[in-house]
């Protein structure tokens, strides 16, 4: 058994390691099971007290797709064409004629947008410049650019729109309420989004298609806000129907309470100046020391506001609440009633803050809710310019913003109008910044200071630059499989899994004997080690994907049946037992490696250009190549040297 | 149990038969492919399908009558498994609008019966233009890539019987798919599942045609007296027992995938299943012959 040790070594090694990667998997099912077999209040109860524990086991489960769970894959498109479009001034034939050329070729080869119309520009026009059409001075883009820094430019421009819209379809995401969403982009100008579990389409393609616009508001009243809020509360008080509901908000409550010792505190006061003004003192500041969440929900478990909703009375800012993400599309829904909103000063309406005001230590992030004046005061075409800068002093990362006359003028009647108000920077309903106006702006420049640190500064711009374009998202596929339809994929998927080895497995025995139940074993560790390989590299389990496992099944015995035919014609030769098994493993290795590697290679192009479902098809392909070329030319080895040579077994090969 | 042990049968001798087959095969594939076509599903072609459910007792052509006057174009209907119906709309527009038409024209002709929609598959025009272009680099790719890939291993006569033998099974494949369009009782349309499937038997088929060219290399340097002809029919004969072995065992799991495997499958497993046929089929009786014939211009143009 000379060389065994490395081979056995290597065998536990990879089989403890899929275990590894399977255990959360297998105590996602135990305790799936246990928690079906328990009664409705038990169940709750359970939940609450091992919320982390149970989050822990499910993220590390094996995924599985959305054909099989139910839910919806939607991709979208940027459409930078238009993009395009508003970024252009000086507008001729020559662009419109460019542009409707390179959206056609866009839709019909692989190349993007911005790429195809500078070709389709150049093509019909050798000597013309593309920078008559895209001159800005905050980008650098003069009369005398060249097209390719014009063409650089645009690419900047629609990454920054793709950005952008991730961004907004995140945001829209987040407050819908979805678990485990997915957004990733998809080549240069499309978004791939996932929504496990989703049931209202229709909702789902409103939020997800309506467009955006970037937008300035100021805010409430902080002294009538706290009534409103008073009022609410008052309003959510519970009556004797509500008691039912008492578990279920003692649960939360105590998960809240929790996480009450991780806080961090976090200060609140950016301010806004003239660009020309003093420089703001840090001294002005107007930090808000958090409470702990814990504390606000301390009067009324049974109040279901309070139990997803820490109000924040009393602040000089118009905060309405803080809550964590996971709760605010339930805030949400609670003020979202008409009985609700008429408790709001009039033309107030409640928004999100874009950024966590707070991370707890285990990465639940508290979101403030602001009361925002539904009218806005300004629309983000009159930014011409916004960029991040220092100041030159105390070296504090500010925004700077430049409007054109027109917002100008408005934002210097604003302005002088709400000297110690805020205002907010709103995209799509959600609250990018609200800086308190320090001063009357006249001229258009003005300047956000008082932030925390270079990145936040960045985001602000961002929101800014890509915001004041209108950024069109458009669904271009769409997915939605419905649970009860999902439920019936893995039940068809599982009955084929076993069906299908079952039967392998029978007729492995039936055909080689002992060799056979060798074979079975391997095949066996062989699904154990594609399960753990899919687990270990997080990836995706999808219908395709088990179609891919049973094909596996069928197709990873190959090896080992040429690996049993040579063994047989070596013995027929005359060969001792031993000498034929030794014999059959090298000289079918050549055939089973060269079969096994072109076959890879098909799977690796199949992931390449395969889309969705098929990818889960072509991992675990390749998953099933890997671990059948393992198991069947070192797992059987170990087992065969082990019969033969150790127990002195005369194996038959049937 | 041994089965085709110490197989001696004169395979390549009477390869022409062979020729015969593909040949009628190949011809009946292309004339359907022209003349027919291929169902494209709207992975590539674009358009809606909605999968309703709570219909199973109806009938698809009460279904079909229902759903005709509220739509310009008639809607493909069919029977979904135990679910229902599939719908499929051509033609792109508003999916909340098409829902809602759809649900209202079936609730209003069979009432009482509350017609959900359980499933949508929605591909833009652009999108599934796309789609189908990476569908088709990827078959080439992988024939390129295969085609390379036997070349360092072995020799060029062997890459192009090894490729000879892919596109005789995808083309007899799609040619199948053609001639059943219409007439199968399941889904034979080419989407992205499809191509999958297709890939999966340019994998399988060439497996079995390397483990016959492994022998056939082996053979050429173990009886070096014998005509090239003679070994390559020895090598066939040799892995005859081990290409029909893991055939079984290949079409066990696609046939168990094909019944149990559910409506989504069951075009692709049906795939599979010819495509099992076709390429154990193909690495004896296209591949290996295309290296003897190969051979013979080689020694004929050297003498």
């Amino acid at each position: 058994m000379q060389g065994n040790g490395f081979r056995v070594g290597l065998t536990i090694f990879f089989v403890g390691l899929c275990g590894f990667y399977l255990f959360p998997s297998v105590q996602n099912l135990y305790v799936g099971y246990k928690m079906n077999n328990m009664a409705e209040e038990e169940r709750v109860e359970y939940e609450a007290e091992n919320r982390q524990w149970l989050d822990q086991v499910d993220e590390s489960s094996l995924n599985l797709g959305l054909d099989l769970q139910g839910g919806m894959h939607v991709t979208l498109e940027v459409e930078i064409g238009n993009l395009l479009d508003q970024l252009a001034v000086n507008k001729d034939e020559a662009f419109q004629g460019a542009l409707r050329a390179a959206e056609q070729r866009a839709g019909e080869e692989n190349v993007s947008v911005v790429e195809a119309f500078v070709e389709a520009f150049e093509a019909e026009n050798p000597d013309g410049r593309l920078s008559r059409y895209f001159r800005n001075q905050g980008e650098d883009i003069t009369r005398r650019s060249s097209n390719d820094e014009v063409q650089e430019y645009l690419q900047a421009q629609a990454d920054a729109a793709v950005q952008n819209g991730i961004q907004v379809v995140r945001n829209r995401v987040n407050q819908y309420g979805v678990t485990e969403p997915s957004i990733q982009r998809q080549g240069d100008e499309r978004i791939v989004v996932e929504l496990p579990g989703v049931s209202n389409r229709e909702r789902v393609r409103d939020l997800l298609e309506s467009a955006s616009q970037l937008t300035f508001h100021l805010m409430s009243e902080p002294q009538r806000l706290g009534e409103s809020v008073q009022r609410i509360i008052e309003h959510y008080e519970p009556t004797a129907e509500d008691s039912a509901r008492i578990a279920e908000a003692r649960a939360a409550d105590t998960a809240a309470a929790d996480t009450s010792s991780d806080t961090s505190e976090v200060t609140e006061g950016t301010e806004l100046a003239a660009a020309s003004g003093q420089e703001a003192s840090s001294g002005s500041q107007q930090g808000t020391a958090l409470t702990e969440p814990g504390e606000g929900a301390q009067t009324g478990p049974q109040n279901s506001i309070l139990a997803v909703m820490q109000p924040m009375p009393g602040q000089d800012q118009p905060i309405i609440g803080r809550a964590f993400a996971s709760d605010t599309s339930r805030v949400n829904e609670l003020l979202g009633d008409p009985s609700v909103q008429k408790m709001f000063p009039p033309g107030i309406e409640p928004m999100w803050t874009a950024s966590p005001v707070l991370t707890t230590e285990d990465g639940r992030e508290a979101f403030h809710l602001l009361a925002v004046r539904a009218e806005p005061e300004l629309t983000g075409e009159v930014v011409t310019e916004a960029s991040v800068q220092f100041d030159r002093q105390t070296n504090e990362p500010k925004v700077s913003i430049t409007m054109n006359s027109d917002g100008a003028r408005r934002w210097d009647r604003i302005t002088a109008a709400n000297i110690g108000n805020r205002v907010s920077i709103v995209l799509d309903d959600i609250v990018y910044s609200s800086p308190n106006i320090q001063s009357r702006i006249s001229g258009g420049r003005t300047e956000i200071t008082g932030l925390e640190s270079r990145r936040e500064a960045q985001d602000i711009v961002t929101v800014l630059q890509s915001g004041r374009l209108q950024t069109d998202l458009n669904i271009i596929s769409e997915r939605t499989v419905g649970p009860s339809l999902g439920e019936e994929s893995t039940r068809a998927g599982f009955i084929s899994v076993v069906a299908g080895f079952l039967l392998v497995v029978l007729f492995m025995i039936m055909y080689y004997r002992t060799a056979g139940v060798v074979a079975d074993v391997a095949l066996l560790l062989n699904v154990i080690l594609i399960l753990g390989i899919l687990a270990g590299f997080g990836a995706t389990l999808t219908l395709p994907g088990i179609a891919g496992i049973v094909l596996t099944i069928g197709m990873a015995v190959d090896a080992n049946v040429l690996i049993y035919d040579r063994v047989r014609e070596e013995q027929a030769t005359g060969k001792t037992l031993r000498a034929a098994i030794s014999a059959g493993y090298e000289q079918s290795l050549s055939a089973i490696l060269d079969a096994n590697i072109t076959t890879f290679f098909v799977g690796v192009i199949l992931y390449s250009f395969g889309v969705g479902p098929i990818k889960g098809f072509a991992v675990t392909l390749m998953a099933g190549i890997l671990a059948s070329l393992f198991t069947a030319i070192i797992v059987t080895r170990i087992l065969f040297d082990y019969l033969v040579e150790e127990r002195r077994m005369q194996v038959s090969y049937g | 149990m041994r089965l085709f042990e110490n197989a001696d049968y004169s395979l390549i001798p009477n390869r022409r038969i062979g020729y015969i087959i593909s040949g009628t095969l190949l011809t009946i594939s292309i004339l359907s492919l022209l003349t027919k076509g291929l169902a494209l599903g709207i992975d590539f072609r674009g358009g809606m399908e909605f999968v309703v459910g709570n219909t199973t007792d109806l009938n698809t052509v009460d279904v079909r009558s229902a759903l005709m006057e509220s739509f310009e174009e008639e809607p493909e209907v069919k029977r979904f498994g135990d679910t229902g119906h599939l719908i499929r709309v051509s033609g792109d527009g508003d999916i909340t609008m098409m829902e809602n038409q759809l649900l209202t024209a079936l609730n209003g002709q069979f009432s009482g019966r509350d017609i959900a929609i359980e499933s949508t598959n929605v591909v833009g025009p652009r999108f599934a233009e796309d789609l189908k272009r990476g569908a088709i680099y990827a078959v080439l790719g992988a024939l390129l890539v295969v085609f390379l890939y036997i070349m360092v291993r072995f020799e060029w006569r062997y890459s192009l019987g090894a490729v000879a033998a892919l596109v005789h099974d995808v083309i007899i494949t799609l040619g199948i798919f053609s001639v059943l369009a219409g007439i199968a009782p399941f889904s034979v349309q080419v989407d992205q599942s499809l191509i999958a499937a297709f890939l999966t038997i340019v994998g399988y088929s060439l497996n079995d045609t390397v483990v016959v060219f492994d022998r056939v290399r082996e053979y050429v340097n173990l009886f070096k007296t014998e005509t090239f002809d003679v070994i390559v029919n020895r090598s066939i004969n040799a892995t005859l027992s081990r290409t029909v072995v893991t055939s079984v065992t290949t079409l066990i799991v696609v046939t168990i995938l094909f019944v149990f495997g559910g409506e989504v499958l069951r075009g692709f497993s049906f795939a599979l299943i010819i495509g099992v046929i076709i390429g154990t089929y193909s690495s004896i009786f296209v591949a290996s012959p295309t290296i003897v014939e190969l051979n013979r211009r080689l020694e004929k143009s050297a003498a």
